[in-house]
């Protein structure tokens, strides 16, 4: 939650932009009557030397080859701009002066412990065919001059002028409709198509989507908007989807809306360990999803504790595949492999009686992902299972993901130790958990030791059931 | 390194006999003194707004490579490590690049594989992964001033890489920040 006195963000806009002193003092005074913007403030300076704190690297060798290769096979000196010339002179100076000293800092920097950096982390699942980049958003290049860009079917949008009607048409003429409320400045829309050219405009068709810091997409309509003004000061310019870094996992998903995940999954082939449940029949069960209809009616869910923020994540079956409602099943764990954003999706509607969907009912359908193959549950382990660690330093936690407000218990578990499995499965973290007793290990007070365990990391198991012979 | 390879008329490394030592021109000049300054900074921010290490790299040769097709069109960026981020976190950002760290991920998991598994290992690399993950979640513009921010660039100069006011950029990195700070918080990392 944004803490909403304005010290806060003079606070954060101070370690940027130069105050005058007069602001300064007053920030300072506010500071002091305000202990939580204090508080925040520290933690904006702490944010920003952790920042600086990440680790340094170096370009590669080959990198410096090339960038030297090029400079050097550039412009010949003769076409050197006198400005080049006076700035070479100092420059080469400088060069000739401290190039030996600044390649020994690059030497010693290029020795750091490649190990400083951070790989993403893995999931305990097998492989995961990822989606989007490095959880990095889904942005179009943004033009540089402010302009409002190319916005591009399908990508996310933001709109940045005030006021910014939606209308039912592309055009100002009176049969498109007014809608309302008022887009405003971040609110962030799925481009579904455009640009339609119309009264001298471009017109892109748009769909609300939920992200944190704007309202909800469920109070926004959806419709035609205009991308700029005559003279082209953007109403509307390209966005950023928030996706999670790959590999994709149900508790992320569970915190994306429909359009989000189609954002970010677009087309990948998408292999996700989850717990299904019998849902309402939301899929395109009864309306024409192309030539044959997806069976749908399951809710894919992670059972975290921490509470999801999106829209429930609804699945089909891809009627094409073998899969049939028995391989799923319900409240069971089933890695699900399938995709967002089916090329059915645009022909499908999730129920009623309209010929053609509308654009909420289609943003459901282009969010549901239909599945092709479902993998039975790889670790086999309900409440009840005896099970055996099969790792060394296995850690024991209080709560189902690796965080705050999850404690670390000791000891940790050595291979070979005994479980009892009381509880889970829960997927948070991008892992596994079961909630184990430890026989072996008893407590000050005589229990035995209770917590959660991941299961595996990267396919290799970290507890196994036992088998019973 | 090559380190030495700015140096004019340098003998080293040997050049073949029939090879000349290339000319160091004013615009070599300056793109190799750039290239130096920038070169660590710039590979450091690729590697946060991607987290992946050749990527990074790939992102930094690209924007030293558009400098020195911009200089050679006769245009001198005023400010070169304002205008190297601006290419760089464009780059970084553009679907063409995210498709290619998007493979490149897969196969650092792959990697990861051989691993000893255990949860010491999560808590040692946590805090920085944390803040990575964190920096992740925001839109890319916001992450790119974040960092830029963190390298020292003032705000109209991060405004001005970014092609924005100084108002929006303000605005922006307020809640940037603030929603860094939560993120931070609910993953246990103390900001």
């Amino acid at each position: 939650m944004i803490h909403e006195h304005e010290s806060t963000q003079i606070a954060s806009a101070a370690l940027d932009f130069p105050l005058s002193p007069a602001a300064e003092r007053e920030l300072q005074l506010e500071l002091a009557d305000c202990p939580i913007c204090a508080e925040r403030a520290a933690a904006y300076r702490e944010q920003m030397r952790m920042l600086a704190r990440l680790p340094v690297i170096d370009v590669s060798d080959a990198t410096r080859r090339r960038i030297t290769s090029a400079a050097l096979s550039g412009r010949s000196s003769d076409h050197g701009s006198p400005m080049f010339m006076l700035l070479a002179a100092a420059l080469l100076l400088g060069l000739l002066l401290g190039v030996t000293a600044m390649a020994g800092s690059l030497r010693d920097d290029g020795a750091q412990d490649p190990l400083t950096i951070v790989e993403p982390s893995p999931t305990p699942i097998g492989p995961v065919a990822a989606a989007s980049a490095d959880g990095a958003p889904s942005q179009v290049p943004r033009a540089s001059s402010g302009q409002a860009g190319t916005l591009q079917p399908d990508t996310i949008a933001e709109v940045v002028g005030t006021n910014l009607r939606a209308r039912s048409q592309p055009g100002v003429g009176q049969e498109s409709i007014k809608f309302e409320p008022f887009l405003q400045p971040g609110d962030l829309l799925f481009v579904m198509s455009g640009p339609v050219e119309a009264d001298d405009y471009d017109w892109y068709e748009v769909v609300p989507i939920d992200a944190e810091g704007s309202r909800g997409a469920h109070e926004l309509p959806s419709g035609w908007v205009a991308s700029a003004d005559h003279d082209g000061t953007p109403w509307v310019r390209p966005g950023a989807a928030q996706c999670p870094r790959p590999p994709v996992d149900i508790e992320a998903l569970e915190s994306m809306s429909q359009l989000g995940r189609v954002v970010c999954n677009r087309g990948e082939p998408v292999a996700l360990p989850a717990i299904v449940q019998r849902g309402d029949d939301h899929g395109c069960v009864g309306g024409p999803c192309g030539a044959e209809p997806w069976i749908g009616g399951w809710v894919a869910r992670s059972n975290s504790v921490r509470t999801p923020t999106g829209a429930p994540l609804e699945i089909a079956i891809d009627p094409a595949s073998s899969v049939d409602a028995d391989d799923i099943g319900t409240d069971r764990l089933v890695v699900l492999h399938g995709k967002f954003d089916r090329p059915n999706a645009l022909g499908c509607h999730t129920g009623g009686p309209h010929p053609a969907p509308g654009l909420v009912e289609l943003a459901k359908c282009r969010g549901l992902l239909v599945v092709d193959r479902v993998e039975p549950d790889p670790f086999g382990l309900r409440s009840g299972s005896a099970a055996t660690v099969v790792t060394n330093n296995l850690r024991v936690r209080s709560k189902p993901y690796v965080g705050e407000g999850s404690a670390l218990l000791e000891p940790l578990l050595d291979e070979g130790t005994p479980l009892s499995v009381i509880g889970g499965p829960v997927l948070a973290s991008g892992y596994t958990w079961y909630e184990v007793t430890v026989p072996s290990q008893a407590t000050g007070d005589g229990r035995f030791l209770n917590g959660w365990v991941a299961a595996a990391k990267n396919g290799q198991p970290w507890i196994a059931a036992d088998v019973i012979e | 390194m090559g380190d030495n390879a700015i140096l004019p008329n340098t003998s080293e490394p040997p050049l073949g006999p029939l090879e000349r030592a290339p000319e160091v021109t004013p615009e070599a000049t300056f793109i190799l003194q750039a290239f130096e300054e920038h070169q660590q900074q710039l590979a450091s921010f690729a590697y946060a707004m991607t987290r992946d290490r050749d990527a990074a790299d790939d992102l930094v040769q690209e924007s030293f490579l558009r400098l020195v097709k911009e200089i050679d069109s006769g245009r001198v960026p005023d400010n070169v490590g304002a205008w190297l981020f601006r290419v760089c976190s464009n780059l970084a950002t553009s679907r063409g690049r995210r498709l290619t760290v998007a493979q490149r991920f897969l196969r650092v998991q792959r990697k990861g594989n051989d691993e000893p598994p255990a949860d010491i290992e999560i808590l040692r690399r946590e805090e920085n992964e944390t803040l990575l993950a964190g920096l992740a979640t925001l839109p890319a513009d916001a992450r790119a001033a974040l960092l830029m921010a963190a390298q020292g660039f003032s705000g109209r100069e991060i405004a001005e890489a970014l092609g924005r006011t100084e108002v929006s950029t303000r605005a922006m990195m307020f809640r940037a920040r603030e929603r860094l700070r939560v993120f931070l918080v609910r993953e246990g990392v103390r900001s």
